[in-house]
């Protein structure tokens, strides 16, 4: 399979400000995502994770390194604005606000704005509205105003609004920090259901380990570096280094690691819940 | 228990007699335990935002009454500041509205308006930043040159240094690291024991309510659905579910194990209370399986 996003030494500072010494928000980073692959990136607060997100959808540009998307060099001197409106469609971004992504007093005017703007004739416009909505679980809400919807909707309101570009990833930056349960579970069904059924390549910027358990890979981003890159269970299986940067692994496995402190053989690392239920019921079982 | 703030029979409409009219509470009555951390759940719209601001009086309910210490907080309307010192409101991202030059004025700002000494100030300055855990060589930044997790510190220790009875928070944790997170909710924890203060926290993340309430107030469509303690509240899953919220990850963990005949027993909210429920359940059924050993072993001798 072919690398969609490509990024090699990624380095970017925002500007100083007061005169005051910024360390740099990404120092040295390379990431590749496949075409059609989820990934999650997790880290801190200030690890630089949304800083990498800016520079993919070219809201920011690197201090140095190399950006491809979609075989383009996006950081090539011959790269024009043109280029980049060309490239933006193919990579979405939902960011983590509802009430800031939506422009229109209704909603599928709403979703209509990108392609719209795009330049897409009316009747492919109508069916790639429809499609979105639909796509989202809202067709029924397509001439509802989106301010009145409840989070979840809005936010997957946004997403059909990126459907409907037909993009070749999408970046969630905490897209579901904001909602109630019912509305993370109901975004979160939706970028599966975006990578497993129209192999959109995702990428999710995320604090909950329970959504980055979803992903086929987590990348762990500390102080501006990649700290650690691998598949869930190779990830939270390092549970140590986890904590030692101020991360946590999903519930589940972090309850194994205190049984296993206070002497359970059990394995360590990373398992879906009803695995780990499987192990625990046989422990007692045993015992 | 002794209630500090009590919401009796209070309704409050926006667009009312338009169009537009919603209902944000329907004649809800729900009281706040003195000296505890209540948290306040519901899914989007139920009317968590509109109750918070009810309670330090920023809207004022069109019927029903809010008592604080047992006297109406509209009793005198022209002193509502002074109920809004009484009762500090931390509002949803509230970074957003730090203003002044140095993260340490800008902490400063309420107690200076409620006219203490600046000693009295610098004192408060501090105590609030340490509650927060931000580091005290911060104070003399420009709260714009501190990182978002310590903005949002800063933001917070500014209501905290008003040393409120109550402390009503709308989302302290929203888009926090699990440190974060843990900081400023723990830095929670120690505010109510050391200042012996009452603490209301909205949230949606249930694993936090599980971890640092002691009692949970849920709300469904502007009206009070449960409330009890966090035991009584995530005990009942199934109506949770039905109302769009949910219980910890862990807990529905716990009822996996249980539902495959593990005797988990004791609080299941929280991922130590079910490890050391797991634990007893070991013990007590190694401690049954080598009891009628010993006994048999008795027999022989």
């Amino acid at each position: 399979m072919n690398n969609f996003i490509e990024t090699e030494h990624l380095a970017f500072s925002y500007e100083e400000e007061n005169d005051r010494q910024q360390q740099p928000a990404l120092e040295d980073v390379s990431i590749n995502v496949r075409d059609g692959e989820y990934v999650a990136i997790l880290g801190h607060n200030g690890s630089g994770k949304s800083t990498f997100a800016k520079l993919l959808n070219m809201i920011l540009a690197p201090d140095s390194g190399r950006i491809h998307i979609a075989g383009r060099e996006v950081t090539a001197p011959d790269f024009t604005e043109d280029d980049m409106f060309d490239l933006r469609r193919e990579v979405g971004m939902v960011f983590q606000n509802p009430d800031n992504q939506l422009v229109a007093t209704i909603v599928e005017e709403d979703v209509a704005f990108g392609p719209e703007n795009l330049g897409v004739p009316r009747e492919e416009l109508r069916r790639r509205v429809d499609e979105a909505l639909a796509m989202v679980g809202m067709s029924e809400y397509a001439l509802h105003a989106p301010h009145r919807l409840s989070g979840g909707q809005k936010q997957r309101i946004a997403i059909a609004g990126m459907i409907a570009m037909m993009p070749k990833c999408v970046i969630f930056d905490e897209a579901t920090a904001m909602l109630d349960p019912l509305g993370r579970r109901e975004v979160l069904k939706t970028m599966d259901m975006l990578n497993r059924e129209k192999h959109i390549a995702i990428l999710n910027i995320t604090h909950y380990m329970d959504e980055a358990a979803h992903a086929d890979r987590i990348v762990v981003v500390n102080d501006g570096r990649v700290y650690m890159d691998g598949t869930p269970s190779e990830v939270f299986s390092r549970i140590d280094e986890l904590h030692a940067i101020g991360l946590e692994a999903p519930q589940t496995t972090e309850l194994i690691d205190i049984l296993r402190q206070k002497g359970c053989s059990l394995p360590a690392g990373y398992a879906e819940d009803e695995a780990c239920v499987d192990l625990l019921v046989r422990l007692y079982e045993e015992a | 228990m002794e209630n500090i703030l009590e919401i009796k029979d209070v309704s409050y409409v926006y667009g009312g007699g338009t169009p537009f009219e919603m209902v944000a509470l329907n004649h809800v009555s729900v009281g706040f335990e003195k000296g505890k951390i209540t948290g306040v759940i519901g899914h989007t719209g139920s009317g968590k935002s509109t109750l918070v601001q009810l309670l330090n009086g920023l809207l004022r309910p069109q019927s029903g009454e809010i008592l604080l210490n047992g006297e109406s907080i509209w009793a005198k309307p022209k002193e509502i500041q002074k109920i809004r010192y009484r009762v500090g409101l931390v509002m949803q991202y509230p970074e957003y509205q730090l203003f002044d030059e140095t993260v340490r004025a800008d902490i400063g700002y309420a107690p200076r308006n409620m006219g203490l000494s600046p000693e009295e100030v610098e004192a408060r300055v501090k105590e609030a930043a340490a509650f927060v855990r931000l580091d005290e060589e911060l104070l003399d930044q420009s709260p714009f040159a501190l990182s978002g997790g310590q903005k949002r510190r800063a933001a917070i220790a500014g209501i905290i240094a008003m040393r409120p009875e109550v402390l009503v928070l709308d989302e302290p944790a929203a888009g926090l690291d699990p440190l974060g997170r843990s900081d400023i909710l723990g830095g929670l924890r120690e505010y109510q024991r050391s200042c012996n203060a009452t603490v209301i926290l909205v949230s949606h993340s249930m694993e936090d309510m599980a971890q640092y309430c002691d009692r949970i107030v849920a709300l469904n469509h502007a009206e009070v659905f449960l409330t009890g303690t966090v035991d009584e509240v995530f005990s009942r899953s199934k109506e949770l579910a039905e109302v769009g919220l949910d219980i910890p990850h862990i807990a529905r963990f716990a009822l996996a194990l249980q539902k495959r005949g593990v005797p988990l027993e004791g609080s299941l909210y929280t991922v130590s209370g079910v490890a050391e429920a797991y634990m007893r359940a070991l013990q007590r059924k190694k401690a049954a399986s080598t009891a009628p050993q010993s006994a048999g072993e008795g027999d022989h001798a």
